[in-house]
């Protein structure tokens, strides 16, 4: 097949030279798509686990709004320490830890949510007035062990407030 | 024979051409295809973020009962880099990352119900949106 292959100088076959910069010019280009493919790869996964993330920050905003909802009166005396909110009038409570939220409802249910991209959430008791406040919840979340994302919401009564 | 060899360098140069050509369409239409990706993940994860934002929003008008309070509320609250209030009850932030516009208007009248209603749009586009809400309604 290359005995049909003429250089420029009439020869038959390719020369080394050429050869050499073809080979060259392959490995610049292969470099250069695989180094291209492991930085998109990398940002697809990032993008997934932020994606990730949020939908596990709604579903946990939704949970605790939920149990949140159980404690329906005026006013509602609420204890708040990093990661844990808890109503000690119903004995109930929301705790953050080892990668899991814990509900533990004024009927004594317990529930738990697992979580895979979020690794904290902290609780913080913000008054707005004497007897009117809510609480602030911050989620955080890790990619590859670093912690990226942060997203906050708040928590309030229906009616009512969560005082302190 | 030696005309035969020339007319084949300028085939070869037409070939390179095409070749070149080819090579830079796919990676042109590959590179394209992954940014306008990147660019719709991202506008999920902002036109999220601002969903968040206006359920937040409508939840500290609920905590709050004084268009004060409302304002502590949302400062406490943060994810906006600017924050104004026009006419005592036009409240206009730009959100943080997106720099998404959102307008929530905000009424705690001394007599009858408190409403609320919020807008957050990107550009001409609204993102979300909570429609007029009166508080104990």
């Amino acid at each position: 097949m290359l005995g049909k292959y003429r250089n420029r100088t009439g020869k038959r076959g390719i020369a080394l030279a050429e050869m050499v910069v073809a080979l060259a010019l392959l490995g610049v280009v292969s470099t250069m798509i695989v180094s291209f493919s492991a930085i998109a790869k990398d940002h697809v996964e990032g993008q997934k686990s932020q994606i990730a993330f949020l939908e596990e920050t709604s579903q946990i905003k939704q949970a605790l709004s939920g149990w949140l909802s159980q404690m329906d009166e005026e006013t509602t005396v609420c204890t708040v320490t990093a990661d844990r909110l808890s109503v000690a009038a119903y004995g109930a409570s929301a705790t953050f830890g080892g990668e899991s939220l814990v509900l533990a409802g004024r009927d004594g249910a317990v529930s738990r949510m697992e979580t895979e991209s979020v690794t904290r959430v902290q609780f913080a008791l913000k008054a707005l007035s004497a007897e009117n406040a809510f609480v602030k919840c911050t989620v955080t979340g890790a990619h590859n062990g670093a912690e990226l994302y942060e997203q906050s919401f708040v928590l309030t009564l229906q009616c009512g407030s969560l005082a302190d | 024979m030696k005309k035969r060899i020339l007319n084949k360098k300028g085939f070869a140069i037409a070939e390179t051409i095409m070749a070149m050509t080819i090579v830079s369409l796919v990676t042109v239409t590959a590179l394209m295809l992954f940014f306008s990706s990147v660019r719709t993940t991202q506008s999920a994860v902002h036109k999220a973020q601002a969903q968040h934002f206006a359920e937040d929003a409508f939840a500290c008008f609920r905590a709050a009962e004084t268009a004060d309070q409302f304002s502590t509320a949302m400062e406490l609250r943060g994810g906006f880099l600017e924050f104004s209030v026009t006419g005592g009850n036009k409240y206009c932030f730009t959100l943080n990352d997106s720099k998404f516009q959102a307008v929530a208007f905000v009424d705690y009248p001394a007599e009858g119900r408190a409403s609320f209603c919020i807008e957050i749009t990107d550009g001409d586009e609204v993102v979300t949106s909570i429609s007029e809400f009166k508080k104990g309604a």
